[in-house]
């Protein structure tokens, strides 16, 4: 001990730098609590997983006997979807535009789906034509006739390929 | 002045010191410029700012942060609430032109050059004050629960979703949950009325301080 | 009257009483925009259907009409790249002026990105 002592007073850099590693230590210990804190807040913010009410299956949505005139446009779990009767047979899709989501409107005059807000067109059987979304068609549903009713299902399979808010808007409903 | 008026400020002077505590705030001198009018599109953003803190106050009183009953508190105190339609109106074109205000303030910082140092922290504060005058914008639209609030939020979180990485985890968290539904709003409110003004006081007071110890730039 | 002209001004009164004089003038401004176009209200939201015309308040008209042109990722980083650049600025451009002459550079692009974030909005008003 009292060599060590003699060392030191010959030596002063040990203390100092003792020091130093303590106020490091003191500095590190801060910035992980600080951290801790932080991350335990955007964690507490972030809504959990199991907020997610999943919807999908088959939904009763109409009857065939509800057709006026070739279109007919229902819900499916909250979510706006078009039925459509034409020479080519039944069939549906979402009206949810795959770009930001807005809800496509048909436009008699040019035989059309127009998105009221970033201009995408899509034609009547839902495939896009131009507009800032090229990739995306118009979901199309699963459709199922027993009689007269019609039941519509949520294509799981094709989900992937659209972005993820259209995905989870399709999976959640409204 | 009325012999009342000087017994009075006696008597708070014997009390609270005012005069020499406030004396660091009132009393320091500032560069003849600050008084002139044409540098004082900072001083009515802050105008501004105060006002809508005012008018929020006010509407907070009567506004319901819920899917049922926001768009009916926004119309009970347009149609109902006496003045209601006024502070609504305050509130909104007071935003409007905190924007304007805002980017000409920018605009002559900008032009004159006086974001380079030693004033560089104070453009930087300046910037993210600009993001917070955004936030509040885009949560105080969904507020009102129409048209155009509902779906400028859609469309808002969605646009956010298209991020790489962060994306979609961005999403859910600003809309508080999955979808624009009530979590949303009550999201949104609390932003809007409590965390917001919170961080905008606080970058206000350091963007102010900055102000006082560089003085404004003087003119070319 | 001579030690008026010499003394400086302070934050009270002279800073003071001209924020007050702001103050009172954004007043007017406001109350009388309120009183001659009063904002009612719309209708309520309904998740099915979109207004026909959907467009955003005039300040982010540039930013809408950007996401009509380029890809929804591309168009939502433009935001944020712009914020960038003008957080970035003051480190990047240090050099002392003293003659707006040599700050001509930065004014032009300042006006450049001036002009189009207004010929963008202009187009975004006018649709198609």
């Amino acid at each position: 001990m009292g060599e060590k002592t003699a060392i030191e007073i010959e030596n002063p850099t040990p203390p100092v730098s003792r020091r130093k590693l303590l106020r490091f230590i003191t500095a590190l210990l801060g910035l992980f609590g600080m951290g801790a804190i932080f991350s335990s807040i955007i964690a507490f913010l972030t809504p959990p997983r199991s907020a997610l009410k999943k919807v999908g299956g088959w939904q009763f949505v109409g009857t065939l006997s509800e057709f006026k005139e070739n279109s007919l446009v229902k819900t499916y779990f909250g979510l706006p979807v078009i039925l459509i009767k034409n020479g080519k047979g039944l069939f549906s899709f979402s009206t949810v535009c795959p770009h930001l989501g807005c809800i496509v409107i048909w436009d008699e005059k040019k035989k059309k789906f127009i998105c009221p807000c970033h201009d995408a067109a899509f034609d009547e059987e839902g495939k896009v034509l131009k507009g800032p979304v090229k990739p995306y068609n118009l979901l199309p549903m699963e459709i199922k006739v027993e009689g007269e009713r019609i039941s519509l299902k949520l294509p799981e399979d094709k989900l992937p390929a659209y972005p993820s808010w259209f995905r989870i808007t399709m999976i959640s409903g409204v | 002045m009325a012999k009342w008026a000087s017994s009075l400020s006696q008597w708070a002077e014997e009390r609270w010191n005012l005069k020499k505590g406030l004396s660091p705030i009132l009393d320091t001198e500032v560069t003849e410029y600050k008084t002139k009018m044409r540098f004082c599109w900072g001083g009515m953003t802050f105008a501004l700012i105060v006002l809508e803190l005012i008018t929020g106050i006010f509407l907070a009183y009567y506004y319901q942060p819920s899917v049922k009953g926001a768009f009916q508190s926004i119309a009970f105190i347009t149609d109902q609430v006496y003045l209601g339609w006024l502070v609504r109106g305050i509130h909104h074109y007071a935003s409007y032109l905190i924007i304007v205000t805002v980017v000409v303030h920018m605009m002559i910082v900008f032009f004159r050059g006086a974001y380079k140092p030693p004033r560089e922290m104070t453009w930087v504060s300046g910037i993210f004050l600009l993001v917070l005058c955004f936030a509040f914008s885009f949560t105080g639209y969904l507020l009102t629960w129409d048209q155009r609030g509902y779906w400028a939020t859609r469309i808002g979180t969605g646009m956010a979703s298209e991020l790489p990485i962060i994306g979609e985890y961005l999403m859910i968290f600003l809309q508080g949950g999955y979808g624009v539904k009530q979590p949303t709003i009550t999201r949104f409110f609390i932003s809007h009325v409590i965390v917001l003004p919170v961080f905008l006081i606080g970058l206000l007071v350091a963007h102010f301080l900055m102000i006082r110890r560089q003085g404004v730039k003087k003119p070319f | 009257m001579e030690e008026a002209k010499q003394r400086k001004p302070t934050f009270y009164p002279d800073q003071f009483f001209t924020e007050m004089i702001i103050f009172l003038f954004i007043i007017g401004v406001v109350v009388t925009f309120s009183v001659i176009l009063p904002i009612g209200y719309e209708e309520e939201a309904n998740p099915l259907v979109t207004p026909s015309t959907i467009n955003p308040e005039w300040y982010f008209l540039w930013l809408f009409q950007v996401m009509k042109l380029v890809p929804p990722t591309i168009g939502v980083l433009v935001p944020f790249v712009l914020l960038g650049i003008l957080i970035l600025l003051p480190f990047i451009d240090t050099k002392e002026i003293h003659t707006f002459r040599e700050h001509r550079w930065f004014i032009w692009v300042g006006v450049l990105a001036l002009v189009i974030i207004f010929i963008l909005s202009i187009w975004a008003t006018l649709g198609e």
